[in-house]
């Protein structure tokens, strides 16, 4: 049986088209290579379909299978997906870590600064200034001293709390301004739902949308520094037991019950739906808060303490109020006495009370909390460290798997271009047997 | 493992900005002459520094405490020098005095001589310090004797404290055994006394007693100068000096514990500068370590990151 005469125009002809397709995938490719997120692609080829050739097609009689040509079996989109569930993973402890670092950071610097007008060192000029007044009972410029000490001290921690009290509001307010209708997440969730329908359409018809996964890919990325993000597939089964919406998927956030995007649905979380420990940015600023809240409580506790024990201690009261927040100075230099009530002007057993103080209670909650604090923020700070070194080693075993490699890409193309040339050469070729068939056969003599 | 060429660039970034990082820590800490900036650095350091500074400034409080009350008690020995001085004289007067052939006119004078040393004394008593009485205990507003009171103490008999270190109280009036054998701190009273009035027998009362006897002019009075004033003056003079060695051991206390604060405060010093300092020399060498690393990684960094296939390919 003979063969039919196209079909080596045909073959070549596929081969031309499937070299054009792959030199297509790799300008694609080298377009794409500082897109974030970007699989590379490229074109599978495999040997199209055979033509079957009846009896007598080979000298023992036999039939044969011919090979037509080239086909684009897939445009496979290179990802390794277990990859990715790490880089979320540190994203989002790399999220929390730094965003804690850095608030608690401004606050390390405000309660525990180097200057002059750091607490520690005002509760030392505090303590100095009853020292000054046991050795200068009648002094009147020590009883001022001591006012003045006193004024200072109380102002600085009234300051000092609403400033701690004001970096935890702002976390607080953070936290519901990520989640609101302004805020970064609705946006992600949004898109994330559209493309979950693209995708599902996609796939459906049988072709796989490489570059909306890609676009779904990074976007979960971005979902994740925000706090814990979980990916599955959509569990709708239909009657026959398969994947109802093949390519959907189900994305939980934040440990939140209700699902951020399940099909096209979004349901932004609440401050009261997130879990306990949503991870992530959400959870850093949360952390911030209660933090911030607790070094709130000792500096309260630490200023009853020096309220109630002065006070005790002296003839009138110095100062007044009940905690760092309200405190305030109530002597005057006239008020303030070295001696006891009624006792000689040269009496200092009130001052020596006061001035005995310095390095009790106060001093050392003050160190605690100091220590405290300093831990905090190496702890976050150690912590953002190791999540963004491993985030960096995962990010290159990313770039290695899907990453485009421009050397590469230079090669394939060559690669390719030769193969276009030498299809186009076989299409030629095959054009001239034609053409000698066609026009020069059976002209004899002419 | 496959490398691509967006690989290789992150990596020289995170790799400099990491060196760099470095080499700024170091800098900040050569340039502030600290380890620990802040708590975070090295938390349980920066505790343990806030306290040995809460210490630190406790000691220097202190040394100011002890070198008031050196003050203080420099002039105390001063004025016991003063009343020292006018018991001597007031004992010369009082051998003239006994002596027959004087005329009364001539113990009147003495007498007047007497007074004077009585009014000199009371001054020496009513010295201060920086607006303070120091004869007066505890009433340092006070003064011991003024000329509507007469010779009656106005001050207390407490005792004056001062800070010394911890641990450590002087005492600015010092206990000394006075004349009457107590041992009470020292004040006008325990020294001069309240006159005659009390009859004490301490110097103002000693002193009266000697000039009244001298107007008196009487053989019974010339007497009692010969025996008795004579005693009292000499019991007396043993009573300052008493108070005069009181107040030295006082001083030598106070000396001691100027220096032990000395001491102290080196020490303080010391331990906030093992706790938060940082070695100067090691972090010289450091920073000429890192700052050639990192010019390395930069020459390095710039020579990968340039060379393509594209630049061979024609």
């Amino acid at each position: 049986m003979a063969i039919p005469a196209f079909t080596g125009l045909n073959t070549a002809l596929r081969g031309v088209q499937a070299q054009q397709a792959a030199l297509n995938v790799v300008s694609h490719n080298i377009a794409n290579v500082e897109t974030p997120g970007y699989s590379r692609q490229e074109a599978v080829f495999t040997a199209s379909p055979t033509l079957r050739l009846g009896a007598g097609a080979k000298a023992d009689g036999t039939g044969a299978q011919l090979g037509t040509g080239v086909e684009v079996l897939a445009y496979r989109r290179l990802r390794d997906d277990f990859l990715d569930l790490q880089y979320r993973a540190q994203t989002m402890a790399a999220g929390q870590s730094d965003v804690t670092a850095k608030r608690l950071s401004v606050v390390q610097s405000d309660l525990a600064s180097t200057t002059d007008g750091d607490l520690g060192k005002l509760l030392d000029k505090f303590w100095s200034s009853w020292d000054t007044l046991a050795a200068n009972p009648t002094s009147t410029d020590a009883k001022a001293a001591v006012v003045g000490a006193a004024q200072t001290l109380a102002q600085r921690f009234t300051t000092l709390d609403a400033d701690i009290a004001a970096a935890a509001t702002q976390a607080t307010t953070a936290v519901t301004d990520l989640l609101g209708n302004a805020g970064p997440i609705k946006p992600i969730a949004e898109e994330l739902a559209k493309l979950n329908q693209q995708i599902n359409m996609a796939q459906s018809a049988g072709t796989s949308p490489n570059d909306l996964l890609d676009r779904r890919d990074l976007l979960l990325d971005q979902l994740s520094q925000y706090g814990q993000v979980s990916v599955a597939a959509d569990p709708t089964l239909d009657a026959a037991g398969n994947p109802a919406y093949p390519g959907m998927i189900q994305v939980s956030f934040g440990g939140a019950a209700t699902p951020l995007v399940s099909q096209v649905a979004v349901t932004m979380p609440t401050t009261a739906t997130l879990s306990a420990t949503p991870g992530g940015q959400l959870g850093g600023l949360q952390d911030v808060a209660a933090k911030a809240n607790g070094y709130r409580t000792t500096l309260a506790t630490m200023a009853a303490t020096m309220i109630s024990s002065v006070n005790s201690a002296s003839a009138s009261p110095v100062f007044s109020g009940t905690g760092a927040n309200d405190i305030a100075v109530v002597a005057t230099s006239a008020t303030i006495s070295a001696g006891a009530a009624g006792a000689a002007a040269g009496d200092n057993s009130v001052a020596n009370t006061i001035r005995a103080l310095r390095g009790g209670t106060i001093d050392t909650t003050y160190s605690g909390l100091v220590r405290q604090i300093g831990s905090d923020v190496q702890t976050a700070t150690s912590a953002n460290t190791t999540a963004t070194s491993v985030l960096d080693s995962i990010t290159a075993q990313r770039a290695s798997t899907s990453g485009v490699s421009m050397d590469e890409e230079m090669a394939n193309m060559i690669r390719f271009q030769r193969g276009y040339q030498a299809a186009a050469r076989a299409l030629t070729t095959m054009d001239d047997l034609l053409n000698q068939l066609i026009n020069s056969t059976g002209r004899v003599g002419m | 493992m496959r490398i691509t060429n967006n690989m290789v660039s992150a990596r020289v970034v995170s790799d400099l900005q990491a060196r760099y990082a470095q080499l700024a820590d170091t800098q900040l800490q050569i340039s502030t002459g600290r380890r620990v900036n802040q708590p975070s650095d090295d938390p349980l350091a920066a505790a343990q520094e806030r306290l040995r500074t809460s210490e630190l400034s406790g000691i220097k409080a202190s040394q100011d405490s002890v070198a008031g009350a050196q003050t203080w008690l420099n002039q105390t020995e001063t004025s016991l020098g003063q009343v020292r001085d006018a018991l001597s004289r007031a004992g010369e007067l009082a051998l003239e005095g006994a002596n027959g052939s004087y005329s009364q006119s001539d113990r009147d004078a003495i007498a007047g001589e007497i007074e004077q040393l009585v009014k000199a004394a009371k001054d020496a008593m009513n010295a201060k310090v920086g607006g303070d009485f120091i004869f007066s205990g505890t009433k340092s507003d006070t003064a011991p004797y003024s000329t509507a009171t007469g010779d009656a103490y106005q001050g207390d008999a407490a005792a004056v404290t001062r800070d010394g270190g911890a641990g450590v109280t002087l005492q600015n009036n010092p206990t000394f055994v006075t004349l009457g054998g107590t041992s009470e701190p020292l004040n006008a009273a325990s020294v001069l006394g309240n006159g005659s009035a009390s009859g004490d027998g301490r110097v103002l009362d000693a002193l009266t007693q000697l000039a009244a006897h001298l107007r008196g002019g009487t053989t019974a009075d010339l007497q009692a100068i010969q025996t008795t004033d004579l005693q009292a003056i000499k019991a007396n003079q043993t009573a300052v000096s008493a108070a005069v060695s009181a107040v030295g051991a006082m001083s030598n206390r106070a000396t001691a514990a100027a220096s032990r604060l000395e001491d102290l405060e080196d020490g303080a010093i010391q331990s906030i500068d093992d706790l938060t300092g940082v070695d100067l020399a090691k972090a010289i060498t450091d920073y000429s370590t890192q700052s050639a690393a990192y010019q390395a990684s930069l020459k390095v960094g710039a020579q990968i990151i340039q060379p393509s296939l594209l630049q061979f390919l024609s």
